[in-house]
């Protein structure tokens, strides 16, 4: 990855309590949704939930790193459709699905360990370079 | 129906809690001013599997100048918590760097109730434009935000 060339790009994360609290105290999203178990379960969730803000920023990474400063996000679009939990396994994935000229759109997605997908989205970036 | 939910509708069909969700769109937040500070984005970088000693500035930090959950009063009365269903950035000027200065506001958008056979959702939307002290945009945010 790096270059821009590659069609399809795939990384895993795996957020502990630890990264939670971490990414709570950045962010200032402190809602015990995220670190706080009692809270989570009265709310009928099994886990600590990833923050979908966590899961955005590490697809949003991802697709810099893609392009390498070679370029520049003109949009960037998640949407959540399940939820991922502490320790277990988030990969983030992205695709090229159009390029036009210095234009490229991108497929985005985030599988938990079960293979479901709990994210998908889009990007559009455009090339310093096609 | 979700708890938290009122169950006397309005002549619309409303809930109280959904009509009083209406009456809040327009509703805003208090004005913010961020800068993108070197401890914090360390931290954020940390939060996010990046080196902290470095200095480019991820594509999402604005994230961290959002208001989150959205502090409006009148959301509370709709159902038991947040769910996060989606976020939208658009960038319009050049990249955020080190020691930039954003000043935004939050602001509520847009309602609209689901029904399902868990119960009843509203769907919210917020949209936070961040500009520079210049005066110039610099990234919109777009986000969705569920009460369930």
């Amino acid at each position: 990855m790096n270059d821009a060339s590659a069609e399809r790009f795939e990384r895993t994360h795996t957020a502990s309590v630890r990264t939670l609290v971490q990414y709570a105290g950045a962010s200032g999203d402190f809602y015990e949704m995220h670190y706080d178990l009692p809270f989570a379960q009265e709310r009928g969730h099994p886990e600590l939930s990833v923050h979908g803000l966590l899961k955005t920023a590490w697809l949003g990474q991802m697709v810099d790193d893609w392009f390498g400063g070679r370029g520049r996000i003109v949009s960037f679009e998640v949407s959540y459709r399940g939820m991922d939990f502490r320790n277990q396994p988030v990969t983030c994935g992205g695709e090229v699905t159009r390029r036009d000229g210095s234009m490229v759109e991108l497929a985005l997605w985030t599988r938990n360990a079960g293979g479901d997908t709990t994210t998908t989205g889009a990007a559009v970036i455009e090339l310093d370079d096609p | 129906m979700t708890a938290g939910i009122g169950t006397s509708a309005s002549p619309s069909g409303d809930s109280p809690a959904l009509a009083r969700l209406r009456e809040a769109v327009g509703w805003r937040g208090p004005e913010r001013i961020d800068v993108v500070e070197r401890r914090h984005l360390a931290d954020y970088r940390r939060a996010m599997d990046l080196d902290p000693e470095g200095v480019e500035v991820p594509p999402t930090i604005c994230a961290c100048f959002l208001s989150e959950p959205p502090p409006m009063p009148a959301a509370e009365a709709y159902g038991l918590g947040w769910i996060n269903g989606g976020d939208r950035f658009e960038y319009v000027g050049p990249r955020l760097t080190l020691g930039d200065e954003l000043r935004s506001r939050l602001q509520f958008t847009a309602v609209r109730e689901k029904r399902g056979r868990s119960g009843s959702l509203a769907i919210l939307t917020f949209v936070t434009d961040f500009v520079r002290p210049d005066g110039l945009p610099a990234v919109r945010h777009i986000g969705t935000r569920i009460r369930r």
